[in-house]
């Protein structure tokens, strides 16, 4: 009985990376927020030969489209995590990109362990190396699940050129769970960050950065913009305080801070479909001017 | 340390090599203790001294009340029982009634709150329990007599085994004293089962690592405030899926500690005998974390009067079983209410059964099997959410949210990672009627186990500690 099942095993594990290498699915197949997350390490870890340039950031970041950024450019913002993650992943690489933009609103965010423990496993980090079908994205239940969901038809639309619509404030006029949402925001955002959190975390985001700096990597910090109402109060204004008065003198680029007055969120702080890339037009316009200055 | 992580698999494979090297076979009870003294304190190390702590408290008072004054019998088995309840209150409850009277902010709330909440605490005490308390039984029951020797190192060394031996120390099933200890004796490796002990291992490892990790990440979206978001539908969905979770993290967890138990040539019994075919409630206690339910039950609820003493007291002995029962579960008075939800259902049915007579046919107990699922599912809720405002937030969120967009994407998954689990009932239930004899599936057996172990190399979840380590 062992033998028939371990040798039903090897046979499944020989389908399973024969049908991976032949017919790979182009879709997502993650199945949900960490896994994304996971996903994305893995593909820029293991398929990303030469990176340009990335994004690192929290979730607030991972909605810029990838697309719309400058040609090689790379979103490894992770839902949930945020730029120290992102900044193990680009330093497990090997080759470093030439430049890192990073988000500056959630630097506070302490890395993740559980992030740690899965994407830079000693044992599997190699195998998956070598055997892509042990990547995350190749989980067989990923695969069928959203290709179930592929055939109901559940893509979003981009809805790159779709307009904007009302500011958050007008729809929480109207709509009473949103401004619930929003109320709750603006309560999020209404006392600035502890000063010795702050303090702690940009010491740890100095050190990477000089390391970075020191192998010829350019670092620029840019501000992800969130709800109108939310954007001039205490939390934001002390990050990018702290942050602009610890990085003086560094060599670092700090890009201007967004009109957030020109953009719509889903939740108070995360932007829609639209903004995102309406915001990823405006990062990429700003990344290449500065370059050709 | 997790069961499944590398160090784990190190750490068994380095003792089954020590514990079968012929040599080394007169230290094989010594070599158990250090392997498990190893695993409880990867995490926390000073809290090993607890553990050996409880170990030297059940030594010494089973040790007395055996060979000690016969009159005072009474009084040391007393005083261990006494004694292993005040560590676990302790440990696990002070700062639950201690809140009742200080606040967080005080020093001594503060202090309250420092107390570290060891690891399967509420295991190992109550295995303890168990050593003393048959060992107070021996006096009626003549084969106790041999669970503590007169040799008070061959009595520390079993003792230290039964309480510690690591696939069951800290998320059980919780062993009693009487089935384990007289298993206590040299093993070799040709005495191995390995089919069974595969099969066991494999499931395990199936529930847990494809099964409860990955629906985890799904049903999170069941925290406060999260699911203030999401639609009726995709709520009740996360709900169905959190029970699916729930059996498989604990169901999977107890077969792999019953399956490495065996590749040490212990047997231990089964903790979960498909517990969501259920009809009613008295059942589902009987299929569902059976080791904590018969330790109730033998324990407790015969000790206090059972059914021996009038309807209106076996209701009460029922009630405060389940309620002791469901605080076992936590430090939390959610888990207390969970209890008590449970106490209530049974008493209830133990009384209706008198009048209502439920005919047995496919139609109502099919039925049966619904509602009882339903309640114990709508039940789990006050595991996910040891705050009670936010369970009545959830019941609020479930009836009025029912114009929100519906999470498809988290419906899929959930039933498709739910599969596993019905047609683990379902074969049951198949099997069941046929008859091992003439289970016309067996063939396919083989091709399931294999398959299992395929979806547990290339789907596992990430790992996540088993949701009964709380406890």
């Amino acid at each position: 009985m062992i033998k028939k099942a371990l040798f039903t095993t090897l046979i499944l594990l020989i389908a399973h990376f024969t049908l991976v290498e032949m017919f790979a699915p182009t879709y997502q197949t993650g199945q949900h927020l960490w896994q994304d997350n996971v996903i994305k390490a893995q593909n820029y870890l293991y398929e990303t030969p030469e990176p340009q340039g990335v994004v690192i950031g929290s979730s607030l970041s991972a909605r810029l489209d990838e697309e719309l950024l400058p040609a090689g450019f790379h979103n490894l913002a992770l839902g949930g995590l945020g730029v120290h993650d992102g900044l193990k992943v680009i330093r497990a690489h090997g080759k470093l990109p030439n430049i890192v933009c990073a988000e500056l609103n959630l630097v506070t965010r302490p890395p993740s362990k559980d992030f740690d423990n899965t994407v830079f496993s000693p044992v599997m980090n190699p195998v998956r190396r070598l055997i892509p079908s042990f990547r995350e994205k190749h989980q067989p239940i990923g695969i069928i699940g959203n290709g179930i969901m592929n055939l109901k038809g559940g893509k979003q639309d981009k809805k790159a050129d779709a307009p904007l619509g009302p500011t958050d404030a007008e729809r929480g006029k109207s709509d009473a769970a949103f401004q619930a949402i929003l109320d709750k925001a603006v309560k999020n955002n209404q006392e600035a960050w502890d000063q010795a959190l702050l303090d702690e975390w940009i010491a740890k985001l100095k050190a990477d950065v000089s390391w970075l700096q020191e192998q010829g990597v350019e670092v620029v910090f840019f501000e992800m913009p969130i709800s109108e109402l939310s954007c001039d109060l205490p939390k934001l204004g002390s990050v990018r305080t702290a942050m602009e008065e610890a990085f003086s003198g560094s060599g670092v680029r700090f890009l201007p801070r967004p009109d957030c007055g020109q953009y719509r969120t889903t939740d108070g702080a995360h932007l829609n479909p639209a903004s995102a890339n309406a915001f990823s037009r405006w990062l990429t316009s700003h990344l290449q001017q500065d370059a050709a200055q | 340390m997790l069961f499944n992580s590398f160090n784990f698999v190190a750490l068994v494979l380095i003792t089954l090599a020590l514990y079968y090297t012929p040599a080394l076979r007169r230290w094989q009870v010594p070599i158990l203790i250090a392997s498990s003294f190893t695993f409880y304190a990867a995490n926390l190390p000073v809290l090993l001294l607890l553990l050996i702590f409880s170990i030297a408290i059940n030594i010494g008072t089973s040790y007395v009340v055996m060979h000690g004054n016969p009159a005072k019998r009474k009084a040391y088995a007393t005083f261990g029982v006494v004694l292993n309840l005040a560590v676990l209150a302790f440990f696990k409850y002070a700062f639950l009634f201690g809140g009742m009277f200080f606040s967080a902010e005080s020093t001594v709330g503060q202090f309250l709150l420092s107390i570290p909440l060891p690891v399967g605490i509420s295991f190992f005490t109550f295995q303890g329990i168990s050593l003393v308390v048959d060992t107070y039984k021996s006096k009626d029951v003549e084969e106790y007599k041999s669970l503590v020797p007169k040799s008070m190192l061959q009595h520390s060394f079993n003792t230290s085994f039964f309480i510690s031996f690591f696939p069951q120390l800290v998320a059980g099933p919780i062993v009693k004293a009487h089935d384990f200890i007289p298993q206590i004796k040299p093993k070799f490796f040709k005495e191995i089962n390995w089919e069974v002990a595969f099969r066991i291992i494999v499931l395990g490892f199936f529930l847990k690592m494809v099964v409860a990790d990955n629906m985890k990440d799904h049903t999170f979206w069941i925290s406060f405030p999260e699911f203030q978001a999401r639609s009726t539908m995709t709520l009740l969905i996360m709900l169905f899926g959190y029970s699916m979770q729930i059996f498989a993290d604990f169901a999977g967890y107890s077969l792999i500690a019953i399956g490495l138990a065996r590749l040490f040539g212990y047997v231990l019994f089964d903790n979960f005998n498909f517990p969501y075919i259920s009809r009613t409630f008295s059942e589902f206690w009987r299929r569902w974390h059976i080791s904590l339910s018969t330790f109730l039950k033998e324990y407790l609820y015969i000790a206090m009067g059972g059914n021996r003493k009038g309807d209106l007291r076996t209701y009460l002995n029922l009630m405060i079983t389940m309620f002791l029962g469901g605080l076992w579960h936590g430090a939390a008075w959610s888990y207390a209410i969970w209890g008590s939800f449970h106490g209530i259902a049974l008493a209830v049915e133990r009384f209706s059964s008198k009048y209502i007579k439920v005919p047995r046919n496919a139609f109502w107990d099919t039925l049966r099997i619904l509602m009882v699922f339903t309640f114990i599912t709508l039940a789990w809720l006050l595991f996910k959410l040891p705050e009670f405002s936010h369970v009545v937030e959830f019941f609020n969120s479930l009836f009025n949210n029912t114009e929100r967009k519906t999470g498809f994407k988290i419906i899929v998954f959930v039933l498709l990672y739910s599969i596993p689990v019905v047609l683990y009932h379902v074969y049951y239930l198949y099997w069941n009627k046929k008859g091992e004899g003439e289970n016309k599936l067996a063939w396919i057996e083989p091709y399931l186990y294999g398959g299992m172990l395929f979806f547990i190399i290339t789907n596992a979840g990430s790992a996540q500690e088993f949701i009964y380590f709380q406890f």
